[in-house]
């Protein structure tokens, strides 16, 4: 399926198929612009299902492509429109797709050089992904997390939180919905179901850790309503510049009242201006 | 129900077909399934719209490639200011559903996939903007699976900053509105007066401890006691123990949604009527 469209600056056309990866469909979105020699940007969406943090790259792309990048959006194994079982998904498996992904939209686009941007647990496959797909010129982290463990903890934290929210007392704690993964392979979480197989692929990660290697200049988005980064965002921000890498804040609060996530044009466009820099 | 994939809905997934339309304020994109070629076929195309269409847990992603296995061509697609569709971010009205944007997916079908025949199928505001496309297309459908959705102008009570109003003004405001008649949203009460002019069938769903239920109980009283006996054999209310309308009860509304689609398929009607005449009301509740 393909579309014409003339958005913002430049012309780019929008292409929304499936493409293989291990022998599995994943859809993908490419936003196909004609700016010569540009590098083209792959979003790497979060785990599970967060619809507004899809719904960002999905407007995002479109920015970013009439700012003359071609990009890419497309769902992991098990997430959106792609096929496959969350049961089965391992993070390994996570980093397999971002590698395909990037791998099929750079020959599709013509491209030779790739810029990620991590949403989220995106962020930890992004920062995997870019150490084994040469070309990976930049690195974008939009509201990065910073550790898996600390992330599954969260997402319990708020299952805890939203049956409060309900007037109901919480039937397990934190603590014992840890238990109950281990001791049943899974737990339902907000959203989505969260498997032991995963839970265990991924509970060590953590992003510095990741980015360990990686030297190339690199963004710092925050979808917070705070003024200034947070105490994570900070401290990652300084790590990495200590390691002597170029590293950009960017504080994306969005309009009052409203979740930055419902509004990500500013951010992306800020990420384009980023671009614009490196280029 | 077993949600894992199976040989056949990966091959229904290998054979989805992505695909945009015009809506009534921009492009909206969806996924078109097409039956499995093997399958005996459906003689209607199943039409889930979405905020988004993937949902919550990926239930309609993977209802539409069960249901193509059996034989139905599915559309999923996002209704306005939701997933890959244009248009604002703006929180569901129930004064306003997308039913324009439903009635531009069957006439995309018509148009470029020969399809002539739709069931719709939807949840909570998918589920009212589903039954909106009544007033345009109610000829061309043949069923709505319509699940714990808003029924009155207001909720019981007020809305929820109302609820959480404690001064004293307010407080005698929300006695006065309790003290109204409730008032039927135009957007139920239109569309389902064409549902129950048209042939088809349909079938309301909710769980008795969902506040939307007490709602629904004004739409029984009000405007399913005025139907015809022909008009309530089609037109099914199902009441479920507990709540639905909860990401806990989701599950169970989407497999009943897949069991009751499934009735359409030519191929288990006859079954189905071999075996005993089909009971035309099951009210619970």
């Amino acid at each position: 399926m393909l579309s014409r469209r003339l958005t913002g600056k430049q012309k780019w056309s929008e292409e929304r198929r499936y493409f293989d990866s291990e022998g599995r469909p994943l859809y993908g979105v490419m936003h196909r612009a004609e700016r010569p020699g540009a590098p083209i940007v792959v979003f790497c969406s979060s785990f599970a299902e967060n619809h507004w943090e899809a719904r960002a790259a999905a407007i995002s792309a479109q920015v970013i492509a009439a700012g003359g990048y071609s990009a890419f959006v497309y769902d992991s194994r098990a997430h959106g429109d792609s096929a496959g079982d969350l049961e089965d998904v391992a993070f390994e498996g996570l980093i397999e797709d971002a590698v395909n992904a990037a791998s099929y939209a750079r020959n599709r686009s013509g491209a030779s050089q790739i810029v990620w941007v991590g949403i989220r647990f995106g962020a930890l496959v992004a920062a995997h992904a870019i150490r084994r797909l040469p070309g990976s010129i930049a690195l974008a982290l939009w509201e990065p997390v910073l550790g898996a463990r600390d992330y599954f903890l969260k997402s319990m934290r708020h299952v805890v939180y939203y049956q409060m929210s309900q007037g109901e007392r919480p039937p397990l704690t934190v603590a014992q919905m840890s238990e109950r993964l281990e001791r049943e392979g899974k737990i339902a979480l907000l959203g989505f179901d969260l498997y032991r197989k995963f839970f265990d692929s991924a509970e060590q990660v953590e992003l510095l850790d990741a980015l360990q290697p990686w030297r190339g200049p690199t963004l710092i988005a925050q979808f917070q309503k705070h003024s200034r980064l947070s105490r994570e965002n900070n401290q990652l921000h300084e790590t990495l510049l200590g390691r002597g890498q170029s590293v950009r804040a960017a504080l994306h609060r969005g309009p009052d009242g409203s979740d930055p996530w419902w509004t990500p044009e500013i951010i992306a466009q800020q990420t384009g201006d980023w671009l614009d820099e490196l280029a | 129900m077993n949600w894992r994939e199976t040989p056949a809905t990966l091959g229904r997934a290998r054979a989805e077909q992505p695909l945009m339309f015009t809506g009534p304020i921009g492009a909206l994109s969806g996924i078109f399934t097409p039956p499995a070629p093997d399958a005996s076929p459906a003689s209607a195309c199943v039409v889930f719209p979405g905020c988004p269409r993937s949902g919550l847990r990926r239930y309609p992603v993977l209802a539409a490639r069960i249901l193509a296995a059996d034989g139905f061509p599915v559309l999923r697609f996002d209704l306005r200011g939701h997933g890959e569709s244009a248009g604002e971010v703006v929180p569901p009205s129930r004064q306003e559903p997308f039913g324009e944007d439903v009635v531009a997916a069957i006439r995309h079908l018509r148009e470029t996939h020969g399809q002539n025949r739709f069931i719709l199928a939807g949840y909570c505001f998918d589920a009212l903007s589903a039954l909106n496309a009544f007033k345009d297309e109610a000829a061309a459908i043949d069923g709505l699976f319509f699940a714990v959705a808003a029924v009155l102008e207001q909720r019981p009570g007020g809305s929820p900053e109302d609820g959480h109003a404690r001064a004293g003004a307010s407080l005698v405001r929300s006695m006065l509105r309790r003290a109204r008649a409730p008032k039927i949203l135009d957007s139920f009460e239109i569309p389902f007066r064409a549902l129950a002019r048209s042939q088809a069938r349909a079938l309301f769903l909710y769980g008795e401890q969902d506040q939307l239920r007490a709602e629904f109980r004004i739409a029984e009283q009000v405007l399913f006691s005025e139907l015809d006996g022909e008009a309530r054999g089609r037109l099914q209310i199902e009441i479920r123990p507990g709540c639905i309308h909860s990401i806990e009860g989701q599950p169970a509304v989407i497999e009943r949604a897949i069991s009751w689609l499934r009735e359409f398929h030519p191929a288990r009607s006859e079954s189905g009527a071999r075996r005993e005449p089909r009971q035309p009301i099951s009210q619970g509740g």
